[in-house]
């Protein structure tokens, strides 16, 4: 099957986005992509949970984790990425994006 | 060839730091050498403004005189941009005012990837 | 290369620009031959509902936006389960907007090389 980068960058308190996610992809074939506030749905226990049922693989941002006061040890979900690895994701390892 | 990526960005010049986001990662993607096109679409238009100058905050459109000077090719929706009283001559070095059925249309028949950053 | 694409719409009509915009960008890019679809899921199934009235709010007709995209071939989607939700029922959509299940979502994802959302 094709694969998925999904990009969020809204807070879970902005957006569920978890079931959209589920709807378009299933697990193996989907990876998300946390940026600006959409890090803080990998620092949520419940969301994070969320997250990890739904994909395959979590990127968070570190610039925007770190710029908001946390780090890659406070994770629940994913790790942290750069905007190279994020690149290599896009490009290289899925085979389209989606916005959510 | 290459892959070609474009970034198709639709937030304002400082509403959020969505611009900001298209622009590093339109600058991580040409530096690991891949093609790069970003199109501004609706409020986006408005991060290719000649003469921001924010006090504190990043300057998007120096960011994309950059990514330009670099080799990515960078469009916006005219409709968009003449909507909102810009005009020609006013767009940053590197720009090129344009359309969706034209620029993008060309764009994306182009791309590999489609990365849209907006909310 | 990308042949084809999916423009994904999640926000409602009116309040915002981003359906309105999503349409055109479909017409731009079906009018020169790409492959486009339109799927309206969660709040962008309020975009298929008929009977809208843009000129009481002095806004461009999503309903148009639309139907113009039926003479490029363009397939204008919503999914069932988010009409259910929403109370809205099939018989109340504008002429020409086909209806799927969010079972069908992957494979039309699939279907399509690029994706962009409003």
């Amino acid at each position: 099957m094709v694969k998925t980068a999904f990009i969020v960058i809204r807070s879970p308190q902005e957006l569920e986005f978890t079931e959209t996610i589920r709807r378009l992809a299933q697990q193996d074939d989907a990876s998300v992509i946390l940026f600006e506030d959409g890090v803080y749905n990998a620092l949520q226990k419940e969301r994070a949970q969320q997250l990890n049922e739904v994909a395959a693989e979590v990127m968070v941002a570190v610039d925007d984790l770190e710029a908001r006061g946390f780090s890659g040890s406070d994770l629940k979900a994913g790790k942290t990425a750069d905007y190279d690895d994020i690149v290599e994701m896009i490009m290289e390892r899925t085979d389209r994006t989606v916005t959510v | 060839m290459a892959k070609t990526m474009t970034i198709i960005w639709r937030s304002g010049s400082m509403m959020a730091m969505d611009v900001n986001v298209a622009t590093k990662l339109a600058a991580a993607a040409l530096k690991k050498g891949y093609m790069v096109k970003m199109f501004g679409y609706g409020e986006g238009i408005t991060a290719v403004k000649k003469g921001q100058a924010p006090k504190r905050f990043p300057n998007v459109g120096d960011d994309l005189v950059e990514l330009a000077e670099a080799g990515a090719e960078i469009s916006l929706c005219e409709t968009c941009y003449a909507a909102r009283g810009f005009h020609r001559g006013e767009e940053i070095e590197g720009v090129k005012i344009g359309s969706l059925t034209n620029n993008l249309f060309r764009f994306v028949s182009e791309s590999d990837r489609l990365v849209t950053i907006a909310r | 290369m990308a042949d084809s694409m999916l423009v994904i719409v999640t926000k409602p009509p009116y309040g915002l620009e981003d359906a309105f915009a999503g349409l055109r960008l479909a017409l731009a890019m079906s009018v020169n031959g790409m492959k486009v679809s339109v799927v309206e899921i969660e709040d962008g199934v309020y975009n298929a509902v008929a009977g809208q009235k843009p000129e009481a709010v002095g806004m461009p007709s999503n309903v148009d936006a639309t139907t113009e995209l039926y003479d490029f071939d363009v397939s204008v989607y919503v999914v069932k389960e988010d009409l259910e939700q929403r109370g809205i029922e099939e018989s109340s959509l504008v002429d020409g907007v086909k209806t799927i299940s969010k079972d069908d979502l992957r494979d039309l994802l699939a279907e399509h090389d690029v994706t962009t959302t409003f």
